[in-house]
């Protein structure tokens, strides 16, 4: 990086615009500005310190309110508006950084920084940089933390005196400061970020193990419930194999017997038909004993049959006797009518005197009354037979011979058949001698009984091989997943884990040994740079703690412990290029009165040091400290500018061309 | 220069913790860092840049 150019407009003393260019050729690269005390040449470097980072501080690093830095004469007549450009190279590319303050809207009088507008702007090649950006890109080329190793007050070098002493707040800051601009926390800050980034890898790689737990566990379930179900189907196929075996065994043994299990049932058909045979003999004998009791009946049948037929045929006789004389009784009662009314009763036609003397004729013929005495005999006999035959007529079983006879005979078929069949199952044993029926039975029995268990498991079989199927189908997308998608994101964490850990490792140890090389570096850099400007020749060098502080070593290698101002400026001066060279940054020298407490041999060291420090080398001096005549042949040759302050008014200043 | 020693400090550190650390990744990470070293504000992209460099690697078969 090398400064172009400052413009300045309303700033601290410099009222109006002002500009003052920078050197950049190589081997000219030394700019001189003389201004005496008070003149405003802190106010240079100020100006560029608040282009760039805003901040402009004061002694004990107090920060000067942006109302402070306006020119007092500007603003006094109402001109609150203020900027500063500051235009530097940096790897072949021109940036303008600029920053400007005037009253926010509406304030007219601006008492206090809230009302005042401060606004940066850069150009990059010309072209403007976003806002969010500019802060990074100035980072990028010279960080607000490493400038005091660039832009700094000569005044101020003594606060490298602390680094040798005990450990301060004030030396741990500088530390840190001297650690930036080696780049140290390049290294540190990855080493939290990869720690960081560590501890979300482990985060996640614990949540995806656990994932993976949970489809390791779900797949040994699947596998413990596959290899159960497996383990079903075998006992079950077992069983079924053994009851197919019993089946068969059966089933040879009673093919074996095929003829006694062709004589079995017969047998088996004649004990049912001797069962049938039984039942039709008890029947008969049931018949037979309830037609018992009337069985005498049927012996004295046939007689009392003679006697009811004779006493029936008496009774028809005598029933047409007695219907012959009831018919005479109503004829003469009719007779008699007739002849007393002359006419008839029942067509009522009148009768002729000759018919009614015929029926008076025939009247007078019969007999009245041993009629009506022959009808009351014919009536008793009527009622006598009639009771003699039903008392017969009760006396009669008709059926019960019958019946007996059919009972007998049922039994005696029966009995007979009984003996017919007890022959034919002996016939039938005769056949199968030795031939246990029984056994067979029992057999038949069993085989049955073992189908009928054997349908079951063969049905509880298919049933378990249709879930050892369904099992696997599971198993096996669950294996899959596990094998592909989840347990490789696992997997990849799990070696994003392990790298992280190896670089967070790395990044540690390298720490320490990164700034062991750096104090080493730095004090052989220091060192020659001392060796150059000191006068004491014989001064072995400067020696490194591990705060960057450096102790004069003797000739004898001892630590120089009392130390004058000048020789303090010299080991700073030391010190800031023993850490720009191990820095490797190439950034511009901005050193305002760096020569106060030198001694002019020293001095002349210095100046003639000072243009090999950096690329470029901007001085802001008073004449007191380098003398123009005297001191700058020292470094004449270098020297491409020079500017001088001038005083226009107590509070007003202006950078001329000397 | 300090680049050079701090890549140096970490190819001694990685020789000594015995770690097969893919060639360059260092140099990536340190790149990175050095682009957001002086960026406080840019501490989320420069996680995120050297995860994306750390996933890489893993991608492309680094282990430690």
């Amino acid at each position: 990086m090398r400064l172009t150019y400052l413009r300045l407009h309303n700033f601290m003393p410099y009222r109006g615009e002002q500009e003052v260019r920078f050197p950049t050729r190589a081997g000219q690269n030394v700019a001189v500005i003389y201004g005496d005390n008070m003149r405003g040449k802190t106010s240079i470097l100020s100006a560029i310190r608040w282009a760039l980072y805003g901040e402009v501080r004061g002694r004990h690093s107090k920060p000067i309110p942006v109302m402070h830095l306006i020119n007092r004469d500007a603003s006094q007549i109402g001109d609150f508006e203020m900027s500063v450009t500051v235009g530097f190279h940096h790897d072949g590319i021109d940036y303008e950084v600029v920053r400007a303050c005037k009253p926010k809207h509406l304030v007219s009088t601006p008492r206090e920084d809230a009302h005042l507008d401060v606004q940066q702007s850069l150009k990059k090649a010309g072209e403007p940089v976003s806002g969010y950006l500019i802060e990074h890109e100035i980072n990028q080329i010279l960080p607000e933390e490493i400038s005091r190793f660039s832009l700094f007050d000569g005044e101020l070098l003594q606060e490298y005196e602390q680094l040798v002493a005990e450990a301060t707040e004030e030396s741990d800051r500088i530390k840190r400061a001297i650690e930036q601009v080696l780049g140290v926390p390049t290294l540190t800050n990855a080493r939290d970020h990869l720690a960081e980034l560590l501890l979300r890898a482990q985060r996640q790689f614990n949540k995806e193990v656990n994932r993976g737990t949970q489809q390791g566990r779900q797949i040994d379930d699947l596998s413990s419930q596959l290899e159960d179900s497996r383990r079903e189907e075998q006992k079950l196929d077992a069983l079924q194999g053994d009851l197919q075996g019993r089946c068969d065994d059966l089933d040879e043994r009673l093919k074996t017997f095929e003829r006694a299990e062709s004589v079995k049932a017969q047998v088996e058909e004649v004990y049912r038909q001797q069962a049938a045979n039984m039942a039709a003999r008890d029947r008969a004998t049931q018949t037979r004993l309830a037609l018992a009791p009337r069985a005498w009946m049927a012996i004295v049948e046939k007689t009392i049959s003679v006697r009811k037929d004779a006493l029936q045929e008496s009774l028809l006789a005598v029933r047409d006797d007695y219907k012959s004389a009831v018919r005479s009784e109503v004829l003469r009662h009719l007779q008699a009518q007739c002849v007393t009314s002359g006419s008839c009763p029942i067509c009522e036609q009148t009768l002729g005197q000759d018919l009614q003397g015929r029926l008076r004729a025939l009247m007078g013929s019969q007999q009245s009354a041993s009629e009506s005495a022959l009808g009351d005999k014919l009536t008793d006999s009527l009622v006598s037979l009639s009771k003699q035959f039903e008392k017969l007529k009760a006396l009669g079983a008709p059926g019960v011979a019958e019946g007996l006879i059919r009972s007998e005979a049922e039994i005696d078929r029966a009995t007979i058949e009984m003996q017919k069949l007890d022959r034919r199952v002996r016939d039938l044993l005769a056949d199968i001698p030795g031939v246990d029926l029984e056994q067979i039975s029992r057999w038949r029995e069993q085989r049955d009984a073992f189908s009928k268990e054997l349908g079951k498991i063969e049905g509880q079989s298919a049933s378990q091989r249709a879930k050892t199927t369904d099992l696997k189908r599971k198993f096996d997308v669950a294996v899959k997943l596990a094998a592909s998608g989840e347990q490789g994101s696992a997997q990849s964490i799990g070696k994003k884990v392990t790298l992280l850990s190896a670089l967070s490792d790395v990044f540690e140890k390298s720490v320490d040994t990164l700034r062991h090389k750096l104090s080493e570096t730095v004090e052989q850099a220091a060192t020659a740079t001392f060796k150059e400007l000191t006068t004491e020749k014989k001064y072995a060098g400067l020696s490194i703690n591990d705060r960057y502080g450096l102790e004069i070593r003797d000739h004898m290698e001892r630590p120089v412990s009392v130390r004058s101002a000048g020789a303090e400026q010299i080991v700073a001066l030391s010190l800031i290029d023993g850490l720009n060279k191990a820095s490797g940054k190439r950034v511009p020298l901005v050193m305002d009165t760096p020569f106060g407490r030198l001694d002019p041999k020293h001095r002349a060291n210095v100046l003639r040091y000072l243009p090999t420090m950096s690329e470029q080398v901007i001085l802001l001096v008073h004449e007191g400290e380098l003398n123009p005549d005297r001191d700058m042949a020292n470094i004449a040759p270098q020297v491409a500018a020079k500017y001088e302050i001038e005083r226009i008014s107590p509070t007003q200043s202006r950078v001329v061309t000397r | 220069m300090a680049d050079d020693h701090a890549l140096d400090a970490l190819e001694a550190a990685k020789e000594m913790a015995g770690v097969n650390i893919p060639p360059n990744l260092l140099a990536k990470i340190l790149e990175v860092e050095k682009k957001y070293a002086f960026d406080t504000e840019a501490e989320t992209s420069a996680l995120r840049e050297l995860e994306a460099i750390i996933d890489a690697a893993v991608r492309d078969g680094a282990s430690a």
